[in-house]
């Protein structure tokens, strides 16, 4: 134990420089892959509980009329992992024991099937247990308040019955109707019925409900109370997180309408996933990156140890001993990085969720603050363990080094075999077993489909090319570098000499800090050709959706006619679509008046289409809405109203109606008004907000002229078409700002990569560069060397990864295509195919300022004095 | 006495095939207790080869070291690392501190190894020092001594660990004149005071003198009716001898 803490220790402690940079590579990927798992944790977390107030399931579907058996076909449903039959009332809930009516509790009656209630996991039952399937008495479940107000414990009787109450009413063919009783007549006398209290709720989930006045029953037993009332078939139902969202939604909307709970379904958007697993993927990335830097400094530390592990070993100290001190060392440095990293993980979520910095973009605000402790300590653990791991395959060697060799000084590890055996190491760790254990630790968000397991195939498969590659071509590697090297000769002819020496000396070195770089350069490259499509997209929608629009709202009502007879004056004036008639049914509908779309659009050229589309059963659907759903022309959506379930032909697909800006919602359906009229009573006389469309051309502010024309003294909100396409790409900038910052970091990586590579090639050749200080290179020619031999690392790294990273552009654009369901264009990386490499070489120089520094400290006397 | 290392027929190839070079040659001497036993040969003679083979740090091609009674050759490499750790302390040419640490726990570096506590044996490990006139260097690092300090330092360090027989190669090679006549007296000191044997390989004559016998290498092979005794090796009998054999 003494010599395991003096050698480990005294070696970290003399060596602080080593230390450092090997804590910070290994920190730093912890810190990036536990901060990006906690952000999105959070995100989600954050973001859920700001949408849902009440506890509901993830989607209330209703069925079509013409299903004979709904809940079966739902059950069926890939997406679908639990079904209750559902229905929710008010009733009257009394101790058994009391005689008399009236005087008992008003509560909410939620009926469910007792098999399906753990499954939808809609409460926790805080004493007692849940409901009986088939139980012989029927059993309520009772939330705390309720049973306090009434002194009920578990065991007590409840009586339920149905509360008098006036007719239940619905929009029926324009109008709000009382809904008649379904078969017989409702009885003049409320059903009552007793039930055992088999548990108490605690409050929260449905036991939060009506401040817990809430009773959960059987659904077969509760409809029993309401016999003779009209209950609506409806369906509670729980989503199966492996499957995606938009499946399940295809797959529903053939025979059923159904309503998302947005809050329980933040971040599973399709486009929010690729987002989401984009973001996971930068955070493997990094840690891959961290821990490549890592083990090339082990490995090449290994040079510099070998001498000491030889007098060790000659002194009497045994294999095992020596593996003791280097696996000690090995783990007192990746274990306080482990805890640095998971500190400054945490730290760095924090602060992005201050800053408003999600994993669903910015500018969101999450006061919540939760630490998914088994997974970022899975995580820490999983870096340091790896980081362990790496250690042991340059500890092997050195235990293997021949001690006679290392004491008189000659080469005591063959090092085109160790080096080759450490690149292949490197990359079964790395891009094998790490990768494996990171998604089991934090799984691909959606379902594992074709396109998503390809991507992320196509990922580690890149990282491994990476990775292998100094294991692969060295020799090309070498001599391209020596290449690049050349006019550096003729530029700087002693260190430009020397550099090009050094990297023929050294080019698995060479290549393993050009791999870093060349790493984090393809990365850059591909997220930014994967941005410029994304904004290509937007564009594209945006001539299509936007540009020649002006959006009004908070209009003071004005009757539709009034303001469109006002627009008219207003040279260039094309159509008015009023924004204010709309309903979720689920998809956002939005009721047009047919004369408004014959102007522009694909009406405009089409009239079949026009008349089609004034019958009033039909629906225009949005690009995306039609990719993510998968409607095509002719496709029937079911719609369900106050009145039953309905089916709208669509007829076409465009964005060139409806879109508008509050919510920003690009999953929308457009109907003829009139048809939003007759089935959910909406007012579309008067306009609070529309879209106003114009001649390309025409000066927007002629339309605010035109509306201070009409309303002087009313204050409204005034949006052109043109700025909004300008905010929604300063929208998408934001939102990468933290594939930015992730890179950003990961650049931080490789230069520290670059970093650890000179200083120890430095330290390796302290003799050599005594030898050439002590026949009178100056400071700036060995800084020269360095820069040089840098600049070389920068050169080579950058223009191989941009060159990857243009040829993967293609890919991702496509992966990201199949998973959001957004129609990319391939932009490609632009003129970040020139700032990239440029780049790179910056950091590749600044990385070596340090090794310099270092070098130039160099003793000439010791290291000439040295064996 | 009891001899403490034997070889017996010692060969050491190198290379192989037609490139295969005998480094030593049926080499065969012991070292017994209470001696002081000098191997001199010019350059690449396999002076050192010959102490790696005596320390098990390296295996003979043929032949036999016999190490406090054991034959080495048929230990395991663990087994042979313990019995050298028991029965031998090493002096290096190039002294082979451990960098990061002191002088004091460079020599207390043995009692680590053996899974003692040196901060418990202080007094002794700086009595050690103090012998050797370092002990207002003990808090320095290696890098702040002069040759002759480190050169003690890793007598020091062989001093130590307490081990019988210490093994010397080329211990004043690389130091001055002075520091080198110190270090062979101390080594000197290691024989007639604290009873223990040592075993030095050297090419200079001078420090032959301070041996009980010298034999000599030359080719990997010990030349035979060279050897020479006693207590009054003068440095003209050892010239004598390197000039007959041609060294």
């Amino acid at each position: 134990m003494a010599l395991v803490s003096t050698i480990a220790w005294q070696g970290i402690r003399h060596k602080p420089g080593r230390a450092l940079f090997s804590i910070l590579g290994i920190a730093l990927g912890i810190a990036i892959v536990t901060g990006v798992f906690t952000l999105d944790h959070n995100t989600v977390l954050g973001l859920t509980a700001k949408k849902g107030g009440e506890w509901a399931p993830a989607l209330e579907v209703r069925p079509a009329a013409s299903l004979v058996d709904p809940r079966g076909d739902l059950e069926r449903l890939p997406g679908v992992a639990d079904v209750s039959t559902f229905f929710q009332n008010d009733a009257l809930a009394r101790r058994t024991e009391e005689t008399g009516r009236g005087r008992g509790e008003r509560v909410r009656l939620f009926a469910l099937d007792a098999e399906s209630i753990e499954g939808l996991d809609a409460v926790r039952v805080l004493a007692g247990r849940s409901l009986r399937p088939g139980a012989a008495e029927p059993e309520v479940l009772l939330g705390e308040a309720l049973a306090e107000a009434l002194g009920l414990a578990v065991g007590d009787r409840l009586s339920l019955s149905r509360p008098p109450r006036q007719p239940r009413t619905a929009c029926v063919d324009g109008e709000i109707r009382a809904l008649g009783p379904e078969g017989e007549p409702a009885a003049d006398v409320p059903v009552e019925r007793a039930f055992q209290v088999v548990g108490v709720l605690a409050r929260e989930k449905l036991g939060r409900r009506s401040q817990g006045m809430v009773v959960i029953a059987d659904a077969a037993a509760a409809r029993e109370l309401y016999v003779g009332a009209r209950v609506d078939p409806v369906y509670w139902v729980r989503q199966d997180p492996n499957v995606d969202l938009e499946r399940l939604r295809a797959s529903l909307g053939a025979s059923f309408s159904y309503e998302l709970n947005k809050a329980v379904l933040i971040g599973a958007a399709a486009d929010e996933r690729a987002f989401r697993n984009g973001v996971r993927f930068a955070g493997l990335f990094a840690l891959v990156l961290g821990l490549y830097v890592i083990f090339h400094t082990l490995s090449m530390g290994l040079v510099e140890r070998v001498r000491e592990i030889a007098t060790l070993h000659a002194l009497g100290t045994t294999r095992a001993q020596i593996a003791r001190v280097f696996l000690a060392e090995a783990a007192l440095l990746a274990s306080v990085a482990g805890v640095l990293g998971l500190a400054g993980g945490l730290a760095l979520a924090r602060l992005l969720l201050v800053r408003g910095v999600t994993t669903l973009g910015t500018g969101h605000v999450i006061r919540t603050f939760d630490v998914p402790w088994p997974a970022v300590l899975a995580l820490a653990g999983l870096g340091v363990g790896i980081a362990l791991l790496g250690s042991v395959w340059p500890l092997s060697k050195a235990r293997g080094a021949s001690t006679v060799a290392a004491l008189r000084g000659d080469q005591a590890v063959k090092s085109s075999g160790t080096l080759r055996g450490f690149h292949l190491f490197a990359a079964i760790l790395l891009a094998g077993l790490l990768p494996a254990i990171y998604f089991a630790i934090v799984p691909v968000v959606g379902e594992a489909q074709k396109e998503l397991v390809g991507a992320v195939l196509a990922g580690v498969g890149f990282l491994a090319l990476l990775v292998t590659l100094p294991l692969v071509v060295p020799a090309l590697l070498s001599r391209t570098c020596e290449l690049l090297a050349r006019p550096m000769q003729a530029l700087w002819t002693y260190s430009g000499r020397m550099a090009a020496l050094g990297i023929r000396a050294s080019p698995s070195r060479i290549a393993v800090s050009a791999a870093a770089i060349a790493l984090v350069a393809a990365a850059f490259t591909g997220l930014k050709g994967m941005t410029r499509s994304l904004t290509g997209e937007i564009d594209v929608w945006a001539q299509r959706a936007l540009v020649d629009k002006v959006y009004l709202r908070n209009l003071p009502n004005i009757p539709f006619q009034e303001l469109r007879a006002a627009l008219t004056q207003v040279p260039g004036f094309v159509a008015l679509e009023n924004g204010s008639a709309r309903s979720w049914v689920p998809f956002l509908l939005l009721g047009l008046r047919s004369r408004e779309l014959y102007a522009h659009g694909p009406c405009s050229s089409d009239p079949e289409l026009l008349r089609r589309f004034d019958r009033g059963d039909a629906v225009i659907v949005s690009e995306r809405l039609a990719r993510h759903l998968g409607y095509a022309v002719g496709d029937r959506v079911h719609v369900g109203t106050g009145s039953g379930v309905v089916d709208l032909e669509v007829i076409a697909v465009s964005d060139a109606y409806g879109y508008f800006p509050k919510p920003d919602e690009r999953l929308y359906g457009v109907v003829s008004d009139q048809f939003l009229q007759r089935a959910f009573c909406q007012d579309v006389e008067t306009i609070s907000e529309c879209a106003v469309v114009l001649a390309p051309g025409t000066d927007p502010e002629l339309v605010r002229a035109a509306l201070h024309g009409l309303r002087p003294e009313a204050a409204f909100g005034f949006e052109t078409g043109a700025w909004l396409r300008e905010e929604h790409l300063r929208d998408l900038g934001r939102d990468f700002r933290l594939f930015d910052l992730i890179l950003g970091l990961t650049a931080a990586l490789a230069a520290l990569g670059v970093l650890n590579g000179q200083l120890l090639a430095g330290l390796e050749r302290a003799k050599e560069l005594g030898i050439q200080k002590a026949l009178g290179v100056t400071r700036r020619q060995v800084a020269g060397m360095v820069l040089c031999e840098s600049l070389v690392i920068g050169a080579f790294g950058g223009l191989l990864g941009t060159a990857l990273g243009a040829t993967l552009t293609p890919v991702i654009v496509r992966s990201l295509e199949s998973l959001s369901g957004l129609e990319l264009p391939d932009a490609g990386p632009g003129p970040w195919l020139w700032i990239v490499p440029a780049g790179a070489i910056v950091v590749a120089l600044g990385a070596a300022l340090y090794p310099i520094a270092r070098m130039n400290r160099t003793n000439a006397v010791s290291a000439v004095r040295a064996p | 006495m009891t001899k403490l290392v034997e070889a017996h027929d010692l060969y050491r190839f190198q290379g192989e095939g037609q490139d295969q070079t005998a480094i030593l040659r049926g080499v065969t001497f012991d070292v017994s207790e209470r001696e002081f036993v000098c191997i001199m040969g010019p350059s690449g003679s396999g002076k050192s080869t010959l102490l790696h083979l005596l320390s098990g740090l390296d295996q003979p091609s043929a032949g036999r070291v016999v190490l406090r009674g054991q034959d080495v050759s048929k230990l395991s490499e663990e087994a042979r690392t313990l019995e050298r750790r028991a029965a031998l302390g090493y002096v290096f040419q190039f002294f082979n501190l451990l960098p990061n640490l002191t002088v004091l726990q460079n020599v207390g570096l043995p009692l680590a190894i053996s899974g003692q506590h040196p901060e418990s044996e202080e007094a002794r490990l700086v009595a050690i020092l103090e012998r050797l006139g370092l002990a207002s260097r003990r808090h320095a690092f290696p890098h702040q001594l002069s040759g002759g300090e480190m050169q003690r330092v890793s007598i020091a360090r062989a001093l130590a660990g307490g081990q019988p027989l210490i093994l010397a190669d080329e211990p004043t090679g690389n130091l001055s004149q002075k520091a080198g006549l110190e270090v062979m007296r101390i080594l000197r000191g290691l024989v007639d005071d604290d009873g223990r044997s040592v075993l030095l390989v050297t090419h200079n004559p001078r420090d032959a003198t301070f041996a009980d016998r010298v034999l000599f290498l030359v080719d990997g092979e010990l030349a035979k009716g060279r050897e020479l005794h006693g207590p009054d090796i003068h440095v003209d009998r050892v010239h004598e001898a390197l000039a007959a054999l041609a060294i």
